[in-house]
């Protein structure tokens, strides 16, 4: 039997910060470690940065007139990304009339939030050959196990990907998984499930993907690496 | 039987350049940043451990990676012995080679 590699995906996060200067620091909610942010973070659609509009901020001529409660998406001209430490600094509209803007001085009416673009952290993407699936069993009514052989070559151990999915769907769930891995599809990688933004509104949206329309219901799954 | 070519330069002429992996021995694939990713497989020693590549590629392109790598895995070939890394970046998902670099850990 030919082999078959299935793409496995936990959701694009995002976080809140609220009640910031222009230095922004964001944590291990958004990547884990920070550190994996780099200068380059934002010009690579790694992430992106919006602000809250609030009537006391001054945008830059790029953001025209803002809706006051909107989130706001800062292009990356708009600010940069520490070497390491995960902060973000806003430009503020006195070095760049364009992309800059002046916040309020009330750190309470500055309120960012962070969305991850792309999977850049350690056990959020994985891929894994079918010969190496193990079983599956389920946790409760709406959670199933996947087993594979485990990446770091432990044969006492195992990777696990945990997949929510519609309640009692383990059937439909196995079948996906069987289908998927005796899938005529070949000469390409099974994107079984693929995890979008948990962003919302005027977020940059990606959509889940999911294999065969989804029968199972799928809505999430969580890469667990030995 | 399948077998998978990684070389970190050509020609390999020094111990650690290149190594043949047989494709029953590949267990897995992670990111590990935005511009790399690994691929392990079981340890070429025999013992309970990993031999893995480190993939370096365009940066946000994890997935893409991935899909071409695996791609390249899985395609029709002429040949048994497929050189992953030459194969992705000749047919590679997205418009561009992706891969510029591996390492190799034994």
């Amino acid at each position: 039997m030919k082999e078959k590699y299935l793409i496995f995906a936990e959701a694009l996060t995002t976080e809140d910060v609220n009640n910031s200067d222009i230095t922004v620091q964001t944590t291990t909610a958004l990547v884990d470690p920070v550190s994996l942010l780099n200068a380059t973070s934002g010009s690579d659609g790694i992430i992106e940065v919006q602000l809250k509009d609030h009537a006391d901020h001054d945008w830059g001529s790029h953001y025209g007139t803002p809706t006051a409660g909107d989130y706001v998406t800062i292009p990356h001209q708009g600010f940069t990304v520490h070497a390491s430490s995960g902060i973000v600094t806003i430009v503020e509209k006195s070095a760049d009339g364009v992309y800059g803007v002046a916040l309020s001085s009330t750190a309470g009416n500055n309120d960012f939030r962070f969305n991850l673009l792309k999977h850049v952290d350690g056990g959020t993407l994985a891929c894994f050959p079918a010969s190496k699936f193990k079983g599956m069993q389920t946790v409760d009514a709406d959670e199933t196990d996947l087993y594979f052989e485990a990446g770091t070559g432990d044969l006492d151990a195992v990777d696990v990907i945990k997949v929510t999915h519609g309640a009692n769907k383990y059937k439909e769930l196995a079948e996906m998984v069987n289908d998927a891995m005796s899938s005529a599809k070949s000469g390409a990688a099974i994107d079984f499930f693929v995890g979008g933004s948990t962003a919302a509104g005027t977020a940059t949206i990606i959509d889940a993907l999911t294999f065969n329309g989804n029968p199972a219901g799928i809505t999430s799954v969580d890469v667990q690496l030995d | 039987m399948k077998t998978y070519y990684f070389s970190e330069t050509s020609p390999a002429d020094a111990a650690g350049d290149a190594i043949l992996l047989p494709q029953s021995t590949f267990l897995n694939m992670d990111v590990l940043s935005a511009t790399s990713i690994i691929m392990q497989f079981k340890k070429i020693d025999g013992t309970h451990d990993n031999s893995h590549i480190t993939i370096t590629h365009a940066a946000g392109k994890a997935i893409d990676a991935m899909r071409a790598l695996a791609a390249a895995m899985a395609g029709n070939t002429k040949f048994n012995v497929i050189d992953l890394v030459e194969v992705a970046n000749l047919h590679p998902v997205t418009s561009a080679p992706i891969i510029s670099a591996i390492t190799i850990t034994i």
